[in-house]
């Protein structure tokens, strides 16, 4: 019984299997590639209804366009449990015979390549839970003074500000200003009206707030005075993602992982140099 | 005043021309004045990127990649061929490649929008860009290789490590450039991956495919030779998928 539970772990970490799964997912890609080139994409909602409903729904329907992404995640997972199995196999050998390597940053560079293949689970497990646990409201438009109840929560967000800033475009020879930026400043307010936070918002520079981020999505006016007879006006994206500091947490681990790669493999080729 | 737009597609005229002259002394054995051309040509494209950059910034211009590819190609490329002379035809006739089809076959203009307006997205256009770079220069090199085989030279071990190299940094780059992309779309729309957008597929193809590279060299079943003929392949994936994505329609290039 051990052996064949040994013989079945070695065989979910072998190295041809992650070759394997790694082409089987090119192809797939590929597939998908030439899918959302055709322009029909029912992916769209995927961010804002989560994976489980949108699989049921949007993803039943048009499985023609939607069955490559589907085939994805169990390749996914596959890829994801073979990583996790060859990896640790391979840190518990090094582990094993730390006494061969000459000191502790050797033997920490040799890490570089496990750190990676971790790090890549802990990306997807982040990428699985924001798909499943995610709460996501798309469109938030707040005018000057005016607010919105955040889903789930008896709290409001206002819009007490807006700074626009314009640029003159190089590109025509009428050298019209559009919009570059905009800085919003928003308040929240509990159910008896008090405010309880305030903050500034822009584009790319999200705001938090008791584990929900709003993200500027469009602000108008785009041009100096125009758009919605030129009233000032902000759309936020509003999201509650548990699985976001997971996906971060993978994405640095990843990339200190590939620094870690990338400098043994300089300083290899150095070694070998000076031996030559 | 003639407009920035106006300036930016032409001043890629001329760094096209250069490559090709560039291109026709190599092959004609005048390598010294190849190289010469070459510089001269990459000086050219320098030019036609500051214009591209400017015409967009503070914003990310749209659908230049292959304007950059041609300079980040030629500046990796730039050693070898000054080394190798006429043999280094290959790595020259693959930036007349990109460079010709980016000047007549160029995507529509789009207007830069405003989320692009972060560092991230640059960090992702241009680690991108010379992730390809780097990863088509291992192609080169690997076919060289075979044509050496071919020709009864042995496979040296330190050319292949040429190609192993170049994959291992355009691998790097890829993933910051994903990485940075990731960033850009969590902070500009909440969501680090956006599946309607056929770019994700095409990063995570070619990711996968030079992940699979990577490991080759642990399994006895690939010879030094497939790996090889793995690399040629992996770089024909990314001119596809460059030029099938970032180009557009036949047209001149603005000469009127």
């Amino acid at each position: 019984m051990t052996t064949y539970v040994i013989r079945i772990w070695k065989a979910l970490g072998s190295i041809e299997l992650a070759i394997v799964l790694l082409l089987f997912l090119v192809a797939d890609l590929v597939w998908g590639f030439f899918v959302l080139e055709s322009g029909r994409s029912p992916f769209l909602p995927l961010n804002d209804v989560g994976l489980f409903e949108w699989a049921q729904t949007y993803g039943r329907v048009h499985i023609h366009y939607t069955l490559w992404f589907f085939v994805l995640l169990p390749l996914l997972f596959l890829l994801a449990i073979n990583t996790f199995v060859c990896t640790t196999i391979r840190v518990y050998g090094l582990f094993k015979n730390r006494s061969a390597f000459a000191g502790w940053g050797r033997f920490f560079l040799k890490l570089s390549p496990h750190c990676m293949h971790y790090a890549l689970i802990l990306i997807l497990l982040g990428d699985l839970s924001s798909y499943l646990l995610a709460l996501t409201v798309p469109n938030n438009i707040l005018t000057l003074g005016a607010g919105v109840r955040i889903r789930t929560t008896d709290y409001l967000v206002r819009l007490d500000s807006l700074d626009v800033a314009f640029k003159k475009e190089m590109r025509s020879s009428s050298r019209r200003s559009r919009a570059i930026d905009a800085t919003a400043r928003l308040s929240f307010t509990d159910g008896k009206g008090a405010v309880v936070h305030s903050g500034v918002i822009s584009v790319n520079n999200p705001l938090w707030f008791k584990g929900f981020s709003l993200h500027l999505k469009d602000f108008g006016p785009q041009t100096p005075g125009g758009g919605m007879g030129g009233k000032p006006h902000v759309n936020l994206i509003v999201r509650k993602d548990p699985g976001i500091k997971l996906y971060l947490a993978g994405t640095f681990l990843f990339t200190a992982g590939l620094f870690m790669y990338v400098w043994e493999w300089i300083w290899t080729r150095f070694r070998k140099d000076e031996r030559l | 005043m003639a407009s920035m737009t106006f300036i930016s597609q032409y001043s890629y005229v001329p760094a096209a021309l250069l490559f090709v002259m560039s291109a026709a002394a190599v092959a004609a054995r005048f390598n010294m004045a190849g190289v010469i051309l070459l510089v001269a040509g990459l000086l050219a494209n320098t030019v036609s990127m500051a214009f591209r950059y400017a015409d967009a910034w503070p914003m990310l211009p749209l659908y230049q990649g292959p304007f950059f590819l041609s300079f980040a190609v030629g500046v990796g490329s730039l050693r070898h061929i000054f080394k190798e002379g006429s043999e280094g035809l290959p790595r020259i006739a693959l930036i007349v490649a990109i460079a010709v089809l980016a000047l007549f076959f160029p995507k529509d203009y789009y207007l830069p929008f405003f989320q692009s307006n972060t560092v991230f997205s640059h960090l992702f256009f241009l680690f991108g860009v010379t992730a390809k770079a780097c990863l088509l220069i291992a192609s080169v090199e690997a076919g060289m290789l075979f044509r050496r085989r071919r020709h009864g030279k042995d496979l040296n071990s330190h050319r292949y490590g040429s190609v192993s190299g170049w994959i291992t940094w355009g691998f790097a780059f890829l993933t910051l450039s994903m990485f940075a992309g990731e960033m850009w779309a969590y902070l500009g729309w909440g969501c680090p991956i956006v599946w309607e957008d056929s770019s994700i597929a095409v990063a995570m193809a070619t990711w996968c495919y030079y992940a699979c590279f990577l490991h080759l060299h642990l399994s006895r079943r690939w010879t030094s030779s497939g790996r090889l003929g793995f690399a040629v392949a992996g770089g024909l994936l990314v001119l596809f998928f460059t030029f099938y994505t970032e180009l557009g329609p036949f047209q001149w290039p603005h000469l009127r």
